[in-house]
């Protein structure tokens, strides 16, 4: 006699993000297994993060392979720049829709600056992409030639081409194109370096060479500056030029380390005068000179440590070290100064990865550690190690990409979508935390993005809305995360963890229908994934409305048959994203009981 | 010849006779009165020396409780008596204390300074140097202690301190300053003192020479009313020896003027006289020549 149908809904899938963590077999349906290229929406369901889109790759001049490696932006300086339909929201738009503005009118824009890593696509063997063989498919269709029967060369590697960088070079953006400034050339760009905006200028640093500065229109050593004074007293001059490259702009001075390889002190410039550093003489040259030096190998809680990163927080400056992190209160002032700098807090046992492994969110500042993305505030609120962080729901994901890629694991902050991204350069990925309230768990919700065809993000404000831009990679420029359409359509992916129907684990379930309620222009998109246990081996394309595709967003609900039968039920579904926004509402699933295990 | 003749050659031989012997005896006196005058002469001119003998000076000397002085004949004093002993150590002793003290007001200021800085500094570190252990701790206890600012030289805290140094330092040497000032003022003042003690001293030691020096000024007026009654009596003595000796130079005078007149008188009385023709005898010789004829 045939069991009675049950029904599981799965409101608001995967809502409160990836979860690694938790038992698969007692876990809430609100946390996901996979969460792919997906974003928390504005009402909590999971959806489809925007694209990786072309925004500016048009140069002054022609590179072989070029990737973006840097990004910042100047805030005091806006240019002009066309702006195209897209980038209104429309693609059909007239003039009056716009609160006047003409088809060709211009946005001002912040002043964009990067830095680009120039050289030519690795050339490798097969060998050296683990794959000894491989055929067109995996390769994205690239072809093999007959030519280069052992070699992938950069067409061909497309998806995972490494550029190797013979140079690096400064840019800035410039209407609709990318300027490049070829007097700022550091040795380094992809690490070892770092853009600093203060005041009117940016501030290259790059290890053991001499700070860079740029004016928006001059690019010159800061050396050169008519006021430059090196740290110095009267017996020696500590640094004839400033060549560190862990640096940070806060409380109107530069802070610097790495200078002249020494890690364990901080340079500070004078109060808005970036031009003046410690001035120790018994005559000085400027007696209103309040820069100084600050020696922190005495206060490292573990012994010793190297300081990674600088940076500012809600009135203290942080001095991140590999495994300690030293909290000062009273930079505002002159830091050395009777109410200047105050050791807060030295905290063991959580430090930086790499000095570009951190974000400020304004309410906080997340960090990448060893163990996952911590949370800063919190840090110095509980005065104590970190027992909660960001990344606890992905937490074993997490720490083994972070063991895996260290060196090149970096931050960035997206205010205007209210997202942190912890980037995987190397493979690629990201793993995004949805800032704003957290999960069930206290870590933030957290999404994986692949693709990642960029190393830096910056959001840059125009007088039309924010622009969050992303360096782009593989000779795509300045990319922007905007609308749906990359140059390749992206999965968004979704996995539950198991379904307990029954409330009997040791009894197979015969899945019968699921059906999607699903927000989205599209609907000939989804493909309905299930399985059993960790495979999810079975896919099918969810019908599709009748009207495939609708110019406005709409609801849909869309049923498929499944088949099949098993312990563990897990539910999923594909989207490739081509152009529209996917934002999953509900999953139903009919089953039925099978036997129960004996 | 005749008896008148003969008588006449007789007187004639008689008168020749007698004024030999005349003659002779006047020689014979005058070389008597110049022997007398010699023997005067040598009796005066020894008196003259027993006068000059006895009237010259022949020193004098006076005996006090300090001592006896005199003055020698020859002129050479002799105190007998020198400084007080007691208070020539004393100049001494006050000339050393003086030299002393002057010695160390004539030290060089600087080093005198700087050896009462040595010696605040010295008193004043301990303290300073545990106000700056007690603040690099305080400093290191905030995380402070490896800031170093431009305004500074370190932080603060560090600035205040060496400011506290400094302050306690040029108090210090201010005060050394004024220190060694009014010490080497004082030591001028000391020695000014001491070497006036001295000087007093000094001239006290001298005191005894001076009252035996007056005693022996005040003995000088009776040495020279002895020397004025000496001085007398040798005039009285050579007065009266010169006067004797010209009395006998007269006496002796006269009596060979007796003795010359009585001889020639009996001469005369002898021979007679002849008269200027040659003619008639007197005297003895007249009356031989009268008898014989």
């Amino acid at each position: 006699m045939p069991k009675q149908l049950m029904q599981m809904s799965i409101p608001a899938p995967g809502s409160q993000g990836l979860n690694s963590e938790m038992s698969p077999f007692n876990s809430s349906t609100e946390f996901a297994i996979r969460a792919d290229n997906a974003v928390v929406d504005r009402v909590g369901r999971l959806a489809s993060r925007e694209a990786f889109s072309n925004f500016i790759n048009n140069m002054d001049f022609v590179e072989p392979s070029y990737d973006v490696v840097r990004m910042c932006r100047l805030e005091t300086e806006s240019v002009n720049r066309t702006a195209i339909r897209s980038e209104w929201g429309m693609a059909s738009w007239g003039a009056t829709e716009w609160s006047g503005r003409s088809v060709d009118e211009k946005i001002a824009d912040d002043m964009t600056f990067g830095l680009m890593g120039v050289g030519y696509q690795a050339v490798k063997g097969r060998a050296e992409w683990n794959q000894a063989e491989w055929n067109v498919d995996e390769w994205n269709g690239t072809l093999e030639t007959a030519q280069r029967p052992n070699v992938m060369q950069a067409p061909e590697v497309s998806p995972a081409a490494v550029v190797e960088y013979d140079r690096y070079i400064g840019f800035k953006i410039e209407g609709n194109q990318i300027i490049t400034i070829p007097e700022i050339s550091p040795k380094n760009g992809i690490a070892n370096a770092q853009l600093v905006p203060f005041k009117d200028s940016i501030y290259v640093f790059s290890k053991g060479e001499e700070v860079m500065v740029y004016d928006g229109t001059t690019a010159e050593p800061l050396s050169a500056k008519p006021n430059y004074l090196p740290p110095q007293d009267d017996n020696e001059v500590f640094a004839e030029k400033i060549d560190g490259d862990v640096a940070c702009a806060a409380y109107g001075r530069l802070w610097v380390s790495g200078v002249n390889d020494d890690y364990q002190t901080i340079y500070y410039s004078d109060l808005l005068v970036p031009e003046q550093w410690y001035d120790g003489k018994a005559v000085m040259t400027d007696e209103q000179n309040t820069a100084g030096i600050i020696d922190v190998a005495e206060y490292w809680p573990n012994g010793g440590d190297k300081i990674q990163g600088i940076a500012a927080h809600n009135g203290f400056l942080i001095v991140f070290g590999r495994y300690s992190i030293l909290i000062y209160s009273g930079a505002q002032g002159d830091p050395a100064g009777e109410q200047g700098l105050k050791l807060e807090d030295a905290i063991s046992d959580v430090g930086l990865v790499n000095q570009d492994a951190m974000c400020n969110i304004g309410s906080d500042h997340l960090f990448v550690d060893s163990l996952g993305v911590r949370s800063l505030g919190r840090v110095i609120q509980e005065k104590s190690t970190p027992l909660a962080e960001p990344s606890m729901n992905v937490a074993t994901v997490i720490r083994e990409l972070i063991d895996q890629q260290r060196d090149s694991v970096r931050m960035f902050h997206m205010p205007s979508r209210n997202l942190a991204v912890c980037l995987f350069p190397e493979t690629r990925e990201s793993y995004v935390f949805q800032l704003g309230q957290p999960s069930a768990t206290g870590g933030l919700r957290a999404t994986r993005w692949t693709d990642c065809d960029f190393y830096d993000g910056v959001t840059v404000r125009t007088s039309l809305k924010d622009l969050s831009l992303l360096a782009g990679r593989d000779n795509r420029g300045v990319l922007r995360y905007h609308g749906y359409s990359q140059p390749r359509p992206y999965k968004f992916s979704y996995e539950s963890s198991v379904l307990n129907a029954s409330g009997n684990l040791m009894q197979t379930i015969i899945p019968k229908s699921m059906s999607f309620s699903f927000l989205s222009k599209q609907s000939d998109n989804i493909t309905a994934k299930w399985g059993f246990g960790s495979d999810m081996q079975y896919g099918r394309n969810v019908r599709p409305r009748k009207d495939t595709t609708s110019s406005m967003d709409r609801f849909y609900t869309s049923t498929v048959n499944l088949n099949g039968t098993g312990e563990m039920l897990r539910v999923g579904f594909d989207v490739d994203v081509n152009g529209n926004s996917t934002s999953m509402q509900q999953i139903s699933i009919n089953t039925m009981t099978g036997r129960t295990i004996v | 010849m005749s008896t008148q003749d003969w008588g006449n050659t007789l007187g004639n031989l008689f008168g020749a006779v007698g004024q030999i012997g005349s003659v002779y005896n006047a020689l014979n006196y005058a070389d008597k009165t110049a022997d007398l005058g010699a023997n005067m002469q040598t009796q005066l001119n020894t008196m003259g020396q027993q006068a000059a003998d006895d009237s010259a000076f022949q020193g004098y000397g006076v005996t006090s409780s300090l001592g006896s002085s005199s003055i020698a004949p020859d002129g050479s004093m002799d105190l007998g008596v020198g400084q007080n002993q007691y208070h020539q150590n004393m100049a001494t002793t006050y000339g050393d204390a003086s030299m002393n003290m002057m010695g160390q007001a004539q030290q060089d200021p600087y080093a005198a300074q700087q050896q009462l800085y040595d010696q605040m500094m010295a008193i004043q570190n301990p303290v300073l140097n545990q106000q700056q252990a007690q603040q690099q701790a305080r400093e290191y206890a905030m995380g402070r202690s490896g800031i170093r600012g431009s305004a500074y030289g370190g932080t603060a805290e560090d600035a205040a301190m060496a400011r506290a140094r400094t302050r306690a330092s040029n108090e210090a040497a201010f005060a050394s300053r004024q220190q060694a000032m009014a010490e080497q003022m004082q030591a001028g003042k000391l020695a000014q003192a001491f070497g006036q003690m001295g000087l007093d001293a000094e001239k006290i030691s001298y005191l005894p020479m001076a009252q035996q020096a007056a005693l022996l000024q005040l003995a000088g007026a009776d040495a020279d009313r002895a020397q004025t009654g000496q001085l007398t009596g040798q005039g009285y003595k050579t007065q009266l020896g010169l006067a004797g000796a010209e009395a006998n130079l007269r006496a002796q005078n006269i009596a060979n003027q007796t003795r010359a007149s009585l001889y020639d008188s009996i001469l005369d009385n002898m021979g007679g006289s002849q008269n200027a023709s040659g003619g008639g005898m007197s005297g003895i010789m007249g009356l031989l020549s009268s008898i014989v004829g």
